[in-house]
């Protein structure tokens, strides 16, 4: 499969604070690409580099095999972290607006923005005022605001922020149509549920340096059935006693352990249901939540956040 | 169509259809309109009701010439601007007496003053003013002019010559003043002065208006973070310019619509006929409105290209307020100095200031009007501009581009250099 977006050692700093650490970063074409890490690792800096409104100090940046610049921009369309629309003008003005500035002739963006406005379940908004709308509603203009040019290659940063499970499952149906479509999609999310329904592939970067990444089976594959989901009632403080558990994450209802490789899990059901009230014990890969709150270095649990149903 | 033309039409399209540029097109005008009215108004309300003063001639034979010389003078509505009550007067030892009798005239405001021209005016020259506004220049100045003249005629009069021929030595002067341009004259009674005012005030006005709003508005493209989806459409030097494309077309919009709305007033509305009959318009050549494009233009991106780096490296519509005052202050200059060259517009000192770039579209423009310099030193002066324009413009675009996405801190100098160098 032919590469989307290709980083070769990339690095971008900003005075002494190193932002970007030597990347590199393969987008197979046609693909969904989930790219993590905690606030503040690098998602947006390295977005910025791809979409061609930051420049790497170091490295290159290739899309659709051509080097990041003028020519690279008219492939990529871009959903910045932040909500970027003019507040003051309609909402069909913006979209014609931002379809005219990629190239597309007049009548036929006027034909786009009806359709998308329709497909986002928005068809009555196109004379409001960008700013009478809600937050959601915004979030969902500036996505069809990159998308409005049809380019090959979608660039996403923190997609689904600010909509509700509805709207977010609404995107996730877009996004999953798109590939149909064989466009690439690249998204960011600190959300790991999220990239786990979604992604194809996953890089999950962390202070400016990649941490892993490849096809999400392959990356959770790697690290063996070594976590166990654990549902019971009793102390916590038991569970991390337990021999052979190496990191706990209590969610509340249920936890989710790691667990050092050579333990024997029969021995490990027995310790625990002989101190707890054991429902369950369940052997798997661990999840990318796991996998991210380990590379990361956190050590208490995240708390699942509520509009996660991408 | 170009992707800048696409960012200079909806910049236009949104400023002139919002509701500030309706407002201040309309209002402008109408402030204006009201503001000469009060001018007018308030020009007729001071010494517009004749003045009552009651003369003590000692002489005899100046009071009877006071009155011949106050006869032709008459305030703008008609009425004579002093009304002369004769006192007898009385002997030196009464004086006194009549003295503190006007005084309490005067309090109980019978008169508003009086006069006391002594026996020996005529060799003495002396005159004694008492009143409750003497310091007031313009009716002090108009009252020494008719006492001037009647001592004068006194004096004539004495020395045998006839009364028809007082009248004659006497008459209103008539003056005319005629401009003298390379084609020619023309007449001209301070309409060139005006006219080199309004339309430098017209340029200074709208830069410095259009500048600020200019800014601000690259501030919150800046906060609102629409300016990161557009960067990765185009690049900072295609969205600065477009955006200066368009606010320079919004503000010739407006210029042209006053314009023509001060044309029509001058030609037609009754309010001005009186004021229009003084005031044609001193026929200008085509060069002179060209030259108002261009500079008005080039204006645009000179100080539009300062506006926008300004706007790009603050983070707060305060904070540009700040920062815009320099170049504020600097097109502010331009209208100060324009006004020190109007005495002598082709004056080394002028012709200097008309030169300098960040002067230039406001000094040049006026110096056109008053007293038009040589072509050469007007085409220097655009060729000047337009160089500073251009090399200006791409270096504020660069530090556009370096901090347009920047956030948080603004850079300090060091920093900004760097940023730039980058960029």
């Amino acid at each position: 499969m032919a590469e989307a977006i290709v980083l070769s050692a990339v690095s971008k700093s900003y005075g002494r604070k190193r932002a970007v650490q030597a990347l590199d970063l393969t987008v197979p074409q046609g693909s969904v690409y989930g790219f993590l890490g905690p606030n503040g690792s690098g998602k947006t800096t390295t977005i910025r580099m791809i979409v061609n409104i930051l420049f790497p100090d170091d490295g290159s940046v290739q899309v659709l095999g051509k080097k990041a610049g003028a020519e690279t921009r008219d492939y990529i369309g871009y959903l910045p972290e932040e909500r970027g629309l003019y507040p003051r003008m309609k909402v069909r003005e913006v979209l014609e607006f931002f379809g005219r500035l990629r190239g597309v002739p007049s009548d036929e963006v006027k034909r786009r923005v009806q359709f998308w406005l329709k497909r986002i379940e928005l068809e009555s908004v196109g004379e409001k005022k960008v700013d009478e709308l809600s937050k959601g509603m915004q979030q969902k203009i500036q996505f069809v605001a990159a998308v409005i040019a049809d380019p090959p290659v979608l660039i996403l940063d923190e997609p689904s922020s600010g909509l509700d499970p509805g709207n977010a499952n609404l995107l996730k149906e877009i996004l999953l149509e798109l590939r149909a479509a064989g466009k690439t999609v690249l998204f960011s999310t600190h959300r790991m549920e999220e990239a786990e329904r979604l992604c194809d592939y996953v890089c999950l970067i962390h202070e400016g340096v990649k941490v892993l990444d490849g096809k999400l089976a392959e990356v959770r594959a790697a690290q063996g059935k070594s976590a166990a989901r654990v549902d019971y009632k009793g102390d916590t403080q038991i569970l991390r006693a337990a021999p052979g558990v190496t990191r706990v994450e209590d969610y509340g209802n249920y936890a989710e352990l790691r667990i050092a490789p050579g333990t024997s899990a029969p021995e490990l059901v027995r310790y625990l249901s002989q101190r707890l009230d054991l429902t369950r014990f369940e052997l798997m890969e661990p999840s990318l939540t796991e996998i991210f709150l380990e590379k990361t270095g956190f050590s208490a649990p995240q708390p699942a956040r509520g509009a996660s149903a991408l | 169509m170009s992707k800048m033309m696409i960012v200079s039409l909806r910049e236009y399209v949104q400023r002139v259809r919002s509701k500030g540029f309706v407002v201040s097109t309309l209002l402008v005008p109408a402030l204006l309109a009201g503001y000469i009215a009060l001018v007018f108004y308030l020009a007729k309300m001071t010494g517009s009701h004749p003045q009552h003063l009651a003369v003590v001639d000692d002489s005899q034979v100046t009071f009877a010439q006071l009155l011949a010389s106050s006869k032709g003078d008459k305030l703008p509505d008609g009425q004579p601007r002093f009304v002369f009550t004769g006192v007898t007067p009385v002997a030196p030892a009464q004086w006194p007496t009549l003295r503190s009798q006007l005084i309490k005239d005067v309090q109980q405001r019978r008169y508003e003053g009086f006069i006391h021209i002594p026996a020996d005016v005529l060799t003495s020259r002396k005159v004694a003013i008492h009143g409750r506004n003497v310091s007031d220049p313009q009716s002090s100045y108009n009252l020494q002019t008719r006492l001037q003249e009647a001592i004068g005629r006194a004096r004539l009069q004495a020395s045998g010559v006839a009364p028809d021929q007082l009248s004659a030595v006497f008459a209103k002067l008539k003056v005319s003043t005629f401009k003298i341009t390379d084609k020619g004259e023309i007449s001209d009674q301070g309409q060139t002065f005006i006219l080199a005012y309004v339309l430098g005030g017209l340029l200074y006005g709208s830069l410095i208006a259009y500048g600020v709003t200019f800014m601000r508005s690259v501030i919150a493209e800046k906060m609102n973070r629409v300016v990161e989806v557009i960067l990765s459409s185009i690049t900072a030097f295609e969205l600065m310019l477009g955006k200066i494309i368009g606010v320079a077309a919004a503000a010739l919009t407006q210029s042209a619509i006053w314009a023509v709305c001060l044309a029509a007033v001058i030609t037609y509305s009754a309010f001005a006929s009186g004021f229009a009959a003084h005031f044609k318009l001193p026929p200008l050549g085509a060069g002179v409105y060209i030259c108002f494009v261009l500079f008005f233009v080039l204006g645009f991106f000179l100080y539009g290209s300062l506006y926008a780096a300004c706007g790009s490296m603050v983070g707060s519509e305060q904070e540009g307020q700040q920062m815009q005052l320099p170049i504020t202050l600097l097109l502010a200059l331009s209208f100060v100095v324009s006004s020190t060259i109007m005495p002598d517009p082709s004056s080394a000192h002028a012709v200097l200031m008309s030169e300098i770039p960040f002067f230039s579209p406001v000094v040049m423009m006026m110096r056109m009007i008053v007293a038009p310099p040589p072509v050469w030193q007007i085409a220097l002066s655009l060729v000047l501009c337009a160089v500073t324009t251009v090399l200006l413009t791409f270096i504020t675009a660069r530090v556009f581009r370096a901090t347009i996405l920047l956030t948080g801190k603004r850079p300090n100098l060091p920093e900004l250099v760097r940023l730039v160098r980058q960029a």
